[in-house]
């Protein structure tokens, strides 16, 4: 079997180069190998293509698709280029307690859940080229639009190859900036929507990261990469469409009772969110070969931020290489999370919190998936992939912070999601 | 507007100073626990001879085998879960409703 050293440097190349960019690197073919290999010494580009479902039962869908190119245009010079489109619909959770009455003069916008819609269109571009023998930049730009949103992030990552090109070393930084406009403008944060103030059209996000990276060949059959990640986030970090419940401080209703007896409605709260955040994330990988052609992924991700939220993440797969142009991968994964400190169920009517959010997705929550993918190599030309996952999230129904009536409510139902996807890569 | 941003800041640094901290130190000593772990496991590394590396120079080997499924589940998950990031870094953003 004839190999290619630059396949090896490539592969390590991908691993350093993968902690930044979505796209795999171009390499050569390895003669003779027991699986069809994609490549050929001969092509230029790569595409890979894309299309997901994505469904949460009677809350949300999404549809993506997506195009990813990548072009070796001279010696170790590679340009990447991404579009994503994206839509999503259907029943969001607003934060509000099933149990929120509406007021006669009220919105319909303080219903547990709102419907909504919306299209967006991401593009990227990413550069990268050599500066010595084993070390190379690369440099990237990403944009994405949506109605109310857009994002603009620029990056820049080093990555430097041992003399036995079995290590590698990674270092890189990302800065991301966001605008948010929502419908209405951005509402004052913790405030009653019967004071509600709009403060401004729209505001901005920042999101600084650096990452050091490493990968490190364990073994003829074994790759292993580490990544080290602290990201800052700061600016407006709220959600301008989330609520939270404002409750009696004995009953639990949204309801309160005046001196002559009229029933006035509790107006929900705005939420609020601290202005910075800080998160560290340590991630681990290892691909190994099992017998001759199968492979077992496992990696490992440990999350933690100022907000208190502490995650961690499991994830298997096994490629079961059926054939030479057919495989089979089941995957596994297993997440959890802790609660931010600042979420809460509902609000005590006279004891407004300093910061405060119902959005399920900052609860303690735990999250199973199962899936199932397969491959087949088309003659030389392409592969053709199809994946279909089954997954549930949990999560604490009866947090801290309820009273009265509240105590019976489930603040966290099951979320049964299912995805599917197809992809497509060629060369050529 | 601006004194109201100042006023957050301060609580929320306030807030958060003290968490940040030991945040911080259990941060630093999951980091050097990582670095030893490496340091040892390099210690024990099998040298692989460039003759030897077929494997590891296959498809699926690769660190990101699938750049589609890579993208679609980062994305899911960051939209879906407290937690986001850890792989890669940049890619862009979302409103996430």
């Amino acid at each position: 079997m004839q190999l290619k050293p630059p396949r090896l440097r490539q592969a390590l190349s991908t691993a350093a180069g993968m902690l930044l960019s979505t796209t795999a690197l171009a390499g050569a073919a390895t003669e003779g190998s027991d699986t069809a290999e994609l490549a050929s010494t001969a092509d230029d580009w790569r595409l890979d293509t894309g299309y997901l479902r994505y469904e949460e039962e009677d809350r949300i869908a999404a549809d993506t698709l997506l195009l990813f190119a990548r072009k070796q245009v001279a010696e170790e010079k590679f340009l990447g280029l991404r579009l994503v489109l994206d839509t999503v619909s259907g029943a969001s959770p607003t934060g509000t307690t099933p149990l929120q009455a509406v007021s006669l003069t009220g919105s319909s916008g303080t219903a547990p859940f709102a419907n909504f819609d919306s299209e967006r269109m991401a593009l990227g571009v990413d550069w990268e080229q050599p500066v010595s023998e084993r070390s190379r930049i690369t440099t990237k730009l990403d944009y994405s639009d949506e109605e109310g949103y857009t994002s603009r992030g620029a990056g820049l990552s080093f990555a430097h190859d041992s003399a036995q090109k079995l290590t590698t070393w990674t270092l890189g930084g990302n800065y991301t900036r966001d605008s948010t406009k929502p419908e209405g403008g951005i509402p004052a944060e913790m405030i009653c929507l019967c004071n509600l103030v709009i403060v401004a059209p729209s505001a901005t996000k920042s999101i600084g990261e650096v990452q050091l990276g490493l990968s490190q060949v364990l073994g003829r059959k074994t790759l292993a990469q580490f990544s080290l990640t602290h990201s800052q986030s700061w600016g407006y970090l709220s959600n301008p469409y989330k609520l939270l419940s404002v409750v009696h401080p004995i009953t639990g209703e949204t309801i309160t009772t005046g001196v002559g007896g009229g029933t006035t409605v509790l107006q929900p709260y705005t939420e609020r969110r601290p202005d910075e955040r800080h998160s560290n994330i340590l991630f681990a990988q290892v691909n190994q070969t099992i017998g001759r052609d199968d492979v077992l992924y496992v990696s490992a991700r440990y999350y933690e931020d100022d907000w208190d939220i502490r995650s961690g993440t499991i994830d298997l797969k096994y490629r079961w290489q059926v054939s030479p142009t057919f495989y089979l991968q089941p995957r596994l994964r297993y997440y959890t999370q802790g609660k931010a400190s600042f979420y809460r169920p509902v609000i005590i009517d006279g004891n407004i919190p300093a910061y405060g959010s119902a959005d399920y997705r900052l609860a303690e929550m735990q999250g199973i998936s199962f899936g199932i993918k397969a491959g087949w190599r088309l003659a030389t030309d392409g592969e053709l992939t199809a994946r279909l996952e089954s997954g549930q999230q949990t999560g604490d129904s009866h947090p801290d912070g309820t009273v009265g009536v509240q105590d019976q409510v489930d603040f966290f139902p099951e979320i049964d999601v299912t995805t599917f996807q197809v992809g497509y890569t060629t060369w050529f | 507007m601006k004194s109201l941003v100042r006023h957050a800041r301060r609580n929320s640094s306030q807030r958060n100073g003290p968490q940040r901290s030991r945040s911080a130190q259990r941060f630093g000593r999951q980091l050097a626990a990582s670095l030893l772990a490496l340091a040892l496991a390099g210690c024990q590394l099998a040298e692989v001879k460039p003759w030897e590396r077929d494997v590891l120079a296959r498809d699926a080997m690769q660190s990101v085998p699938d750049p589609v499924e890579e993208y679609f589940d980062g994305h899911i998950h960051a939209s879906r879960e407290g937690a986001f990031g850890g792989k890669g870094i940049g890619g862009g953003g979302c409103g996430c409703n």
